[in-house]
């Protein structure tokens, strides 16, 4: 035992004589030039991760879903005249969406916090959504990026990033645009998206 | 820790953040001279240690906005380090061998014993896998807690443990090995 600590004292004291005490001022100079070309990347902020009991937080998705279920079912009846008929296929959220904002706009959406304030989070994006594969892309600078795939159920719209995150969002498709409530990154849900492609 | 310094440093951090890239270059300045002399010490060569902290301050710059809180930036710039300095240390390696001829000029018996057991230290440091070598940096010399060195290395507390016995066994029975080297060749 003494000799493991005895070990440990002199391996300690070599470190301190061997470890050099100052760096090479081309570190930050070679490391700022690659920086110079280097894109940020994009944060995706759960607002779960925020403090809240998880089962408020269920049972808010649920309250959520199911308002935003009910809207959309009165919504396909509101031309009732066709009482009766068979109820309307649920409008697929497949194809090419758009949607432009600027900062003002996504803060006032509401950030799940701070660091979600960060230019990869507002602009023109795209989103593409085909065969359970999503693909967003942010046209303006800095260009962020993020794909993987997603699930629609019962009102509820999954994403799995890549990064092996996951979030959910209760969504309605009405005519040409796509909206988004609460659950997942700020972006998607800043306002609503408009259908430019099947 | 000064308590002011580190306020500076999460505003630092949360700047930086959001891209403040003069925030990120002060953050830079701040931690470059300690990640060299972590990346120094395991990897026993100054170019890939500059190549080792240079790939992780780009990785810290683009990787930044996913750091969900600011003030444990330290712990997450080191686990940065360490996942840099593997990947330097797995490279191949840019030079077959090097010999390094030890000078034991003629000297006071104490000096040279004090040099013989830095080569020895040496010699058991440089045995050692790079896991082994980051666990002994981070604690014997960053002063790291058993349970902050696991966290910078993302590995089990029970793992970091057993890696520090084995490396400190290791380096111990190197200084017992009573061996007195007039030259040693080693891997760059």
């Amino acid at each position: 035992m003494n000799a493991g600590r005895d070990a440990q004292r002199l391996i300690s004291g070599w470190l301190e004589e061997e470890a050099p005490t100052r760096a090479p001022d081309r570190i930050l100079t070679s490391a700022a030039h690659v920086i110079d070309n280097t894109k940020q990347r994009r944060a995706w902020r759960a607002p779960w991760r925020l403090p809240m009991n998880p089962a408020i937080r269920v049972a808010a998705i649920a309250l959520v879903a199911i308002v935003a279920v009910a809207a959309a079912i009165s919504l396909v009846r509101l031309p009732s005249s066709s009482v009766g008929a068979p109820a309307a296929s649920p409008v697929s959220v497949e194809g090419e969406w758009d949607v432009t904002f600027d900062r003002a706009a996504m803060l006032q959406a509401g950030l799940a916090d701070a660091a979600e304030d960060n230019p990869g989070n507002y602009g023109h994006f795209t989103l593409s959504l085909h065969g359970g594969s999503y693909k967003l892309f942010q046209v303006t600078a800095p260009n962020a990026s993020d794909s993987g795939t997603y699930t629609v159920e019962d009102g509820v719209f999954t994403m799995n990033t890549k990064t092996g995150e996951k979030f959910s969002y209760p969504y309605t498709v009405s005519g040409t645009t796509l909206t988004f409530g609460a659950g997942g990154p700020v972006t998607m849900r800043v306002k609503p998206w408009t259908r430019v492609g099947p | 820790v000064n308590a002011v310094a580190k306020l500076e440093q999460t505003a630092l951090v949360a700047a930086a953040r959001s891209g403040d890239r003069q925030a990120f270059d002060v953050l830079a300045a701040t931690f470059v001279d300690r990640l060299y002399a972590i990346a120094r010490l395991v990897l026993r060569d100054s170019d890939r240690a500059e190549d080792a902290v240079q790939e992780t301050l780009v990785r810290c710059w683009r990787d930044l906005p996913g750091l969900r809180e600011a003030d444990r930036f330290d712990a997450w710039i080191r686990r940065l380090l360490m996942r840099a300095i593997t990947d330097e240390f797995r490279k191949e390696r840019r030079h077959q061998a090097s010999v390094v001829v030890l000078r034991l000029e003629p000297t006071t018996s104490d000096a040279a014993s004090a040099m013989l057991v830095r080569e020895q230290l040496d010699v058991g440091f440089r045995r050692l896998s790079v896991d082994h070598r980051a666990i002994v940096v981070l604690r014997l010399y960053l002063g790291l807690s058993i349970e902050e060195s696991a966290v910078s290395l993302g590995i089990p507390v029970g793992t970091a443990k057993s890696r520090l016995h084995y490396a400190v066994e290791a380096m111990r029975l190197a200084l017992e090995a009573d061996a007195r080297p007039t030259a040693r060749e080693v891997s760059a």
